[in-house]
């Protein structure tokens, strides 16, 4: 983690210096003076030798300092902190969606369609296959379309109230939540078939003790596993979906940096949505850990 | 308790399969006395497992169940509704299964898993049920029980966990325990333990056991009274030293010919049944047998009944009678 | 090498095979003869009739400067389809090459490679060509330069999971005892053995690079006017979402008919390649690893 916690703070101090001919005579263009051109590139750190650049970039860093806006010259952090509360929301509520519609969904349909092979099968095949490959931003039009323009139940665009954030959570959870469900499913279905579940109808129990008891744990693990690859599935998505949603969060922030060159905030949101990615998988790595790594691999 | 513990009559089970309804059980009636010990013997694919898995409700789905009586601890479970069907199973009826290493769920912890049953039929407080359970523990002699409540199944081994299972089906003080091959996955010298403690269950406790197996001569050195299944029937049942002494089925006696035996001359082949079991979807119109029989004759083209042939003692054989004077 | 036609009159006879089939040809077909049939008509400028609805002269309506919906979705299909094969062909060609290479290599090579792929892959490609963007420059050319580079780790994952595959085999050992040489036993072992697998594997990979392309003009960093593409449309169509929303719609809809068309292609050709893989391997339960390999590969 540390590795690729340095391997990020190296590609997002490289992308700048990458940039072929002059930065900033690039985003000035041919007509400004070289005066401009030459306090920009200062003002991109690139003065001096490349270890002398990193090292003034990784003392930045270290002070909390990512540099200031060229478009607003105001701090990237600042920008960061305006904008990553609409994310969050977001996000949390597109998780909340994946996990709580996707497990249930592919426990009942591991329930349901066991040792069957006819109808149901196909339509639920149908169904997640379709879900799981439209775009996010494919679903985003169509949700606002049917929710927002035509029935009118949902606003459309901002941000500020959780109903403003169910279509573009809706629109970036369905595909992961499709996937989830597909997996769920299978690994379901393969519970069903052990030994310890004829033992444990063996008691009895209610279907919703049997199912909830005694799949749902064995089950669990496998869709933990994905939650990291999940979570950057969510971060890609919210960076579009903001866009369709006109949502003011650090997704649609890149974009318009990256439209304008505004290089420091490219910059800073690069670096923090790495983070988040990296530290999600992380916690998830080690969440897996504590439950047992034996039982893992055993169980499923 | 009077009556029988467990009594079913012309019980049938079906399967679905592509090919259409395949009856693998057909027509078994059996009877299990409070005390009994007793036994089912038969190739795989005798239809035992199945039977016994119609008698306790676990049939697989795709397969179906009739029967004309089937009782068990002096209720009728044909009528039976479901809700008191449901608790008499949980807790009366104890299951224990061939492979210990896979018939406990392997995500929980073996306290949670033992407490289950009574909390859901009995309403047992929880805290109460956890005591009980380190108490059948300790009856099945595993040692540390408080502590071994927090384990997962994989920390114990597999005699261990046999025996878990077992004190998870005494916890509803069940009148019967119905054991499918106990002791098949398990190494010798454990074997014996699972053995001892179901025989010691049974009379000191006088808790009535259903045990099935391949192995005619473990059989014998337990039951009281011992059923030999082929193809989906009953073709004998009675006492066990009956049975086993004076088998009236040719079946019968060709399983206690091919049971290994230690003295046995190291190198020489095992013995076995020559022919193969016949084919499900279309078994011999008479007795199914007699494709592999020794003592054919020209009548077991007909299907042969069931004979009595002494006290409780009865063979589906034509010349059962003939051979057992 | 089996026999195409084989494989392909397997596929013909399962629905989905059918189905993809018939897709891909309308797709192709749409590529070759729109642009040459209505290329002009779909430019034609008609400011009197801006941002009409359905009417019989314009099934779809009219965009913002009077062009006719219908005519520049179809037409769109070349450039999608073009810009596509470009991005993911160019990445297969690296990726395949790197991963062959890293499947011959070193152990302490392929655990590091691993490594980097996996954290790459767990960015998503839209975050990952966005990085990339931010270098080469937002455009045309630079989303197929950012879509390619970032599938690069993909195939390069793919195609060093089954060079080892192949590599561990018997008869590979008894090649390289008899000494064989690397690029013999690349060319005449390892490809026919693969092949099948990677050819699956692009297909997938074109549903999903198209996907992303259409991303990232949706976003406007990609395909700039006067050139348009489903994504840049569906971003001018939302602007006319009230008055309109066939202009939004049919760019969407076609970015999802294209997208499932192609991943059903990939799925319907895997299994008429090898059919009894396929069923089994997909109800087998997979380890931990594998699963979350398999998770990243097919997360959007």
């Amino acid at each position: 983690m540390v590795v690729v916690l340095a391997g990020l703070v190296v590609a997002t101090f490289a992308i700048v210096r990458l940039i072929p001919g002059d930065p900033g005579r690039r985003i000035l263009g041919l007509r400004a003076d070289a005066d401009a051109v030459a306090q920009l590139n200062a003002q991109l750190g690139l003065n001096g030798s490349l270890p002398h650049q990193f090292g003034s970039y990784l003392s930045d860093l270290a002070n909390g300092d990512l540099g200031r806006s060229f478009q607003t010259s105001e701090a990237v952090t600042t920008v960061i902190g305006e904008r990553l509360g609409s994310t969050l929301q977001l996000l949390v509520l597109a998780m909340a969606i994946v996990l709580l519609v996707g497990i249930p969904a592919g426990l009942v349909a591991g329930v349901a369609l066991r040792g069957r092979h006819g109808w149901g099968e196909t339509a639920w095949s149908a169904t997640t296959g379709v879900l799981g490959v439209l775009p996010h931003y494919v679903m985003a039009t169509f949700l606002a379309f049917v929710f927002a323009v035509t029935l009118r139940w949902l606003p459309v665009a901002g941000s500020g109230p959780w109903d403003a954030a169910i279509l573009p959570a809706v629109a970036i959870a369905l595909a992961p939540a499709a996937h989830v469900a597909r997996l769920v499913r299978v690994e379901t279905a393969g519970a069903l078939e052990q030994e310890y579940m004829t033992a444990a109808r063996s008691k009895r129990l209610s279907r919703l003790r049997l199912y909830g008891a005694h799949v749902a744990p064995n089950v669990l693990t496998a869709a933990l596993t994905l939650s990291g690859v999940i979570l950057a599935a969510l971060v890609s998505g919210a960076v579009v979906v903001e866009q369709v949603f006109a949502r003011p969060g650090i997704g649609s922030a890149l974009v318009q940096a990256l439209l304008v060159q505004d290089y420091p905030v490219v910059q800073g949101i690069t670096l923090l949505i790495g983070t988040i990615v990296v530290v999600a998988n992380a916690l998830v790595d080690l969440a897996l850990g504590l439950a047992d790594p034996r039982v893992l691999e055993a169980g499923a | 308790m009077t009556g029988p513990v467990l009594e079913a009559e012309g019980l049938t089970v079906h399967i679905s399969t592509p090919a259409g309804e395949l009856p693998l059980v057909r027509d078994v009636s059996l009877r299990v006395e409070p005390g009994d010990f007793v036994g089912i013997v038969g190739e795989s694919g005798s239809g035992k497992t199945l039977t016994t898995r119609a008698l306790s409700g676990l049939l697989p789905p795709g397969a179906r169940m009739e029967a004309s009586a089937l009782r068990f601890a002096g209720e009728d479970l044909l009528t039976l509704p479901r809700r008191r069907r449901d608790s008499l199973l949980g807790t009366r009826l104890a299951m224990v299964f061939q492979d210990p290493s896979s018939s406990l769920n392997p995500a929980r912890r073996i306290g949670s898993q033992m407490v289950e049953a009574v909390v859901a039929h009995e309403r047992l407080p929880r805290r109460k049920a956890r005591e009980l359970a380190a108490t059948r523990l300790e009856q099945v002699r595993i040692d540390r029980p408080a502590q071994r409540l927090r384990q997962r199944p994989h920390e114990l081994s597999g005699g261990q966990r046999q025996r878990v299972m077992i004190a998870m089906g005494l916890m509803g003080n069940p009148a019967l325990i119905i054991a499918d091959e106990p002791t098949t996955a398990l190494d010798v010298t454990v074997q014996d333990e699972v053995m001892t403690l179901l025989r010691t269950l049974n009379r000191e406790q006088g808790v009535a056991v259903l045990m099935v197996s391949h192995n005619i001569a473990l059989l014998s050195q337990v039951c009281n009274r011992i059923v030999v299944m082929y193809a989906g029937r009953v073709v004998e049942s009675g006492p066990a030293a009956a049975v086993v002494g004076r088998p009236g089925h040719p079946y019968a006696e060709a399983l206690m010919a091919v049971v290994p035996d230690l003295g046995m001359e190291a190198g020489r082949e095992l013995p076995t049944i020559a022919g193969a079991p016949p084919d499900a979807l279309a078994p011999p119109p008479g007795c199914a047998f007699a494709p592999r029989c020794p003592l054919a004759v020209e009548r077991c083209a007909e299907r042969p009944p069931l004979v009595a042939l002494g006290a409780g003692h009865a063979a589906a054989c034509w010349r059962a009678e003939e051979r057992s004077c | 090498m089996r026999s195409v036609r084989r494989v392909t009159a397997t596929m013909v006879r399962t629905p989905t095979g059918a189905l993809a089939l018939a897709g891909v040809a309308l797709l192709v077909g749409l590529a070759i003869f729109a642009p040459l049939l209505w290329g002009d008509q779909a430019d034609r400028l008609d400011v009197t009739a801006a941002g009409q609805g359905p009417s019989a002269e314009h099934w779809l309506g009219t965009d913002e400067l009077g062009r006719d919906i219908l005519l520049r979705t179809l037409v769109a299909t070349r450039l999608a389809l073009l810009l596509d094969l470009a991005a993911v062909g160019s990445a297969a060609v690296i990726g395949i090459a790197l991963g062959v290479a890293i499947g011959f290599g070193a152990r302490w090579l392929r655990s590091a490679a691993t490594t980097a792929i996996d954290t790459c892959l767990s960015f998503g490609d839209v975050l990952l060509a966005i990085v990339v963007l931010a270098v080469v420059g937002v455009g045309t050319r630079g989303t197929v330069i950012a879509v390619a580079l970032s599938f690069v780790a993909t195939f390069a994952r793919m195609a060093m999971t089954m060079t080892r595959g192949v590599l561990v085999q018997e008869y590979v050992a008894a090649a390289r005892v008899v000494g064989v040489p690397r690029r013999r036993l690349a060319t005449r072992y390892l490809l026919p053995n693969v092949a099948e697998g990677l050819t699956v594997f692009l297909c997938t990979s074109l549903g999903s690079g198209l996907l992303a392309i259409s991303a990232l003009s949706f976003l406007g960093l990609g395909v700039q006017p006067p050139q348009y593409d489903w994504g840049q449309m569906l971003t001018e169509g939302t602007r006319q979402f009230y008055t309109n929303p066939a202009a939004a719609l049919a760019p969407a809809a076609m970015i999802g008919f294209a997208g499932l068309t192609l991943s059903l292609l990939g799925d319907a050709l895997a299994r008429a390649a090898n059919p009894l893989v396929w069923t089994a391997s997909r109800s087998a339960r997979r380890g931990r690893r594998a699963r979350r390999a398999h998770a990243l590969e097919t997360a959007a």
